[in-house]
């Protein structure tokens, strides 16, 4: 029983990276070995496609962008949803109704908005920044993280913020002091799936910039095969220059980002 | 309740954030040092993995010296051609039209041109400069009585085949009829060597370059004129080839895109492939000195003449119009850089392009250039009559559906008639 | 209870976003849908012909039917997957933590570059799934799964079922939330360990299941990266989705009418499934009186 659950485990695992070691292997390999014996090993261990890519992509380039839009944008979704959840925890008129614009837009494959999208970003100006992104990232994810964050503080028990009340604390000191620090587990939560979901996106990266200088990792990936040009091991070694990053800093936080999506999750 | 390690966390990721945006703003001030300095963004899909990117890039570097201080070309490189068509489109949709950019001129999508933000290089036009423009190609581009496109690429769409394989199989010439052409295929393909290169995925592109040999071929090159039914018997039949074709293509030639398709040519897998000069410098030296380009076969009672062949459209170079006069001049000033004798010499030579300006090349520089180029340009340059190929001339609805109509007469969802019937339709 | 001005300090920012980003773009979307327009030039009024031309392509249909497919994918293949895993690793087997680590990773890799790699996994010629059925002696199955209108549909959501890892730590973690008395009740009266999830584990993690079904059916109707990179929506439209539709519409054909036409449809068809699955959860969830 025990045996077969490890075998289990073993084959789940390999199935999931087997890929990934596949193409690592076939970087090192000429476009002519790759086609010719796709699984054998290469015959010399070339470093020539990365030095080719490094010369020619500035890969740097697109991980930083990547990451700064899903920074800026997740801080921004992050803002205005606790913001707004926090006030849901009072009472007011239309309370639910306010509650319902704002969670509703989770009904909408947003991949409907393309048009509106592009005409806003250029409307005000936007078109071809990262900001620009950044703020379709925001709005996109707002009712998600809505969502979450307000869920999580419904399960604050509405004593203590009655209890800072008492001791005089204005809306704003209660938010501060009380909620935000005890909501914090539940911003951690919203904060890893933004940040997942900003850093895949590749739709409206690809809609809304035009320039190397606004190009996001998932955008470059797809341009490394481009239509005068196919060489795989170097788009392949293009792939793992721009996900090693993402790996190395998944490596270093795994522990906090599984530890902070079962802090706040779910409840 | 929060650990010292995700305030860390938190500081690092403002401090991120602050340093992206002092980053931009740093840049926007070097911007505005230089403003004396006129700017002009190019865009451009030859990424500098291309011979025609790093010629590119050379061209530009050459015009930015010579008017150093006073100019300055930058190019931004957008390497998926589709998506960077779509983009020029939306950015002339949303007024901001690129400062040059070039494109596939498609006299049935004339969106770009009845935009009016394109600007007019008729005023432009002098002798000295419209004399390095054949007539006719100047007389395609001038629409509503501006000339909004400079006529720069146009390029022969030709079959490449691989003599050593050819040889294999007791082939000595190529065919110069589509029968002769099968019975080749069948050949091939008892050697145990696959006959030619095809695709689906994307615009399909080396399938419909089959798709417009075979109608041509049998129709002669008026057959994809603008306002004519595309519903006839020789277009049936072309496509009944083109499926029979595939039985002589790669098992991935469905599903396959660009890449896939070029490099089992590339790489001596396939004996045949339909494709413009851009393909040479993806074959490598060894392979190059194999190579035989030749123009399409013709077919029993066809209406087309013996060496026809099929080109890729107009690619010129537009510009978005422009508030400042300096930059429109300056604009223009390059642009006659580019089509100049010095520009054309570069771009063919190093970047093997085929361009729509004459060159007379010496046969030294033609030894210089390769074995196949030399081939492309004398069969470009002895074809009788030539047509554009049918995905750069139907409307954009038509050219949408072709190859997904093409991949369902291949899965017999439809037969070819139903398929022909299809394209039509999508194309009224 | 509390002041108007501090309602409208809180809120207003949220509610901006909202209005640009979800009403705003929805009036818009039913504005364009009423023309015909290319993006570029004049927009004509045609009324209501975008929507009748939309309702009878064959296509859409087919990319209704896919979108659908790929929710009951999620709902059938996807979360049971992960939810296996979790149960599984939630019993601490030895190196638990590094298959957690494991599974999770693909997640934050990059949705395209998953989709490339997929590609060549699937190849005909070049593919590891051909090459290892050709090792194990069966040639006769090895086909171009990607190109073959009968595996294509399946083959394209492969990678998207197998990547089960994040959704397996949103079960983890309610899992790891059970008080371990539930379980040591069970074990006095000698249950075995498949009846104590089936009877105690599971049941509880309702609210995770509901949580799970918000994100996988959100990521699949917004499902883009998959059909774009690895089919093409091919071979014959086989695997057209709704996102691909629109995005084919607008970009290649360049009727943006047309493609918002189906952007309003694919609004109303992604509210009726997600507001079902809401309803669904509300009720169980107070049926279980949580």
């Amino acid at each position: 029983m025990k045996w077969m659950r490890s075998l289990f485990l073993y084959a789940v695992g390999t199935v999931m990276l087997a890929p990934f070691l596949w193409m690592i292997l076939a970087t090192f390999k000429t476009n002519r070995e790759l086609f010719a014996s796709p699984f054998g090993l290469p015959e010399h261990w070339l470093l020539d496609n990365y030095a080719a890519v490094l010369s020619r992509h500035p890969v740097s380039v697109y991980f930083y962008n990547s990451l700064i839009i899903a920074a800026v944008s997740t801080l921004l979704a992050l803002l205005l949803a606790t913001l707004a959840s926090y006030i849901f925890t009072y009472t007011f008129r239309w309370r639910t109704g306010w509650q319902l614009l704002l969670v509703g837009g989770i009904l909408v494959p947003t991949n409907a908005f393309m048009v509106p999208y592009y005409y806003l970003i250029n409307w005000i100006g936007f078109y071809d920044s990262l900001i620009g992104i950044a703020l379709v990232y925001a709005g996109i994810s707002l009712p998600l993280s809505v969502l979450i964050i307000k869920n999580y503080m419904d399960t604050i028990p509405p004593e203590l913020a009655e209890a800072a009340f008492m001791d005089g604390a204005g809306v704003h000191r209660t938010f501060t002091r009380v909620i935000l620090p005890i909501s914090y587990p539940g911003i951690v939560t919203a904060s890893i799936f933004l940040m997942i979901t900003a850093w895949n996106e590749l739709l409206y990266a690809n809609l809304l910039t035009q320039s190397e200088g606004t190009r996001t990792l998932q955008v470059a990936i797809r341009f490394f095969l481009t239509t005068f040009q196919a060489n795989y091991p170097q788009a392949f070694a293009a792939m793992i220059l721009a996900i090693v990053p993402t790996v190395v800093i998944y490596a270093l936080l795994s522990e906090k980002i599984i530890g902070g999506l079962t802090a706040g999750a779910v409840k | 309740m929060v650990s010292k390690e995700s305030r860390v966390l938190l500081l690092a990721l403002i401090m991120i954030v602050l340093s992206g945006c002092s980053a931009k703003d740093g840049r926007e001030t070097n911007n505005n040092q230089a403003h004396d300095m006129i700017e002009i963004k190019m865009l451009s899909s030859w990424s500098t993995d291309t011979e025609r990117g790093r010629a590119l890039h050379e061209l530009v570097n050459q015009y930015n010296q010579l008017r150093a201080d006073k100019v300055k070309v930058s190019i931004d490189i957008n390497p998926d051609w589709p998506t960077y068509q779509e983009k020029v489109k939306t950015m002339i949709a949303a007024k901001q039209p690129p400062d040059l950019f070039n494109y596939n001129f498609n006299p049935n999508d004339l969106s770009r041109q009845n935009s009016g933000q394109l600007l007019n290089f008729l005023p432009y036009m002098d002798e000295e400069w419209r004399s390095r423009f054949k007539p006719e190609d100047l007389a395609a581009l001038t629409i509503n009585g501006e000339l909004t496109s400079v006529p720069y690429e146009k390029a022969g769409v030709l079959f490449y085949y691989n003599k050593k394989l050819f040889a294999k199989a007791g082939i000595t010439e190529f065919p110069q009829t589509w029968d002769e052409l099968f019975a080749a295929c069948e050949k091939l393909k008892a050697k145990g060597i696959i006959p030619i290169s095809l695709m689906t995925a994307d615009d399909s592109w080396h399938s419909t370059n089959a798709l417009s040999y075979l109608a041509a071929a049998a129709s002669g090159m008026e057959v994809f004129k603008v306002g004519v039914s595309i519903d006839t018997p020789e277009m049936v039949m072309a496509a009944e080839r083109l499926k029979q074709l595939f039985s002589y293509s790669t098992d991935d030639a469905i599903g396959a895109n660009y890449s896939i398709s070029s490099n089992n040519f590339a790489l001596g897998n396939t004996a045949m492939i339909i494709d413009g000069p851009w393909l040479i410098g993806s074959l490598d030296n060894e392979l190059q000195k194999n190579i035989g380009i030749a123009a399409g076969p013709l077919v029993e009672n066809g209406k087309a003449q013996k060496g026809f062949i099929i080109t890729d459209t107009y690619t010129p170079w537009s510009a978005g119009k422009q508030e400042s006069k300096e930059k429109e001049q300056a604009i223009v000033d390059f642009m006659k850089y580019m089509t100049s004798d010095e520009g054309v010499r570069l771009m063919t030579l190093e970047g093997r392009i085929l361009l729509s300006m004459d060159i007379n090349l010496g046969e030294e520089e033609l030894e210089k250039a390769g074995p196949v180029l030399g081939q492309f340009i004398s069969v470009s340059n002895s074809a009788p009559e030539s047509l554009i190929q049918i995905s750069r001339v139907l409307k954009p609805t038509a050219i949408s559906k072709l190859p997904s109509l093409i991949e369902g007469m291949m899965f017999d969802q439809f037969d070819p008639a139903g398929m022909v019937r299809r394209l039509n339709e999508a194309n009224q | 209870m509390i002041a108007k001005r501090h309602i409208v300090l809180y809120l207003m920012p949220a509610v901006i976003f909202t209005l640009l980003f979800f009403v705003f773009p929805l009036l818009y979307a039913g504005y364009i849908s009423l023309q015909q327009w290319n993006g570029i030039n004049e927009m004509v009024y045609v009324g209501l012909d975008n929507f009748g031309l939309v309702f009878h392509d064959p296509v859409f249909k087919k990319a209704v039917i896919n979108t659908l497919l790929w929710i009951c994918c999620a709902v059938f293949l996807h979360i049971p997957f992960g939810l296996l895993l979790a149960l599984i690793l939630a019993r601490k087997p030895r190196g638990w933590k590094v298959f957690r680590v494991l599974f999770v990773l693909p997640n934050v890799i990059s949705t395209t570059a998953i989709a490339f790699l997929w590609y060549f996994v699937l190849h005909v010629n070049l593919g590891l799934v051909n090459n290892l059925l050709k090792m194990i002696g069966l040639d006769s199955l090895t086909r171009p799964w990607l190109a073959d209108v009968r595996t294509a549909l399946f083959a394209h959501q492969l990678p998207f079922i197998i990547y089960a890892g994040l959704t397996m730590v949103i079960f983890l973690t309610r899992i790891s939330a059970i008080p371990s008395e539930l379980y040591e009740a069970a074990e006095i009266e000698g249950a075995t360990n498949w009846q104590k999830d089936w009877y105690i584990t599971i049941p509880l993690l309702k609210s995770a299941v509901l949580i799970n079904m918000i994100l996988n059916l959100t990521f699949c109707l917004r499902m883009f990266e998959y059909p774009f990179l690895m089919t093409g929506g091919g071979p014959a439209n086989e695997t057209v989705n709704l996102g691909l539709y629109m995005f084919r519409e607008m970009i290649t054909a360049g009727r943006y009418g047309v493609a918002m036409a189906a952007g309003l449809l694919t609004i109303g068809i992604g509210a009726a499934v997600m507001g079902t699955i809401l309803a669904l959860g509300r009720m169980t969830n107070r049926r279980a009186g949580i």
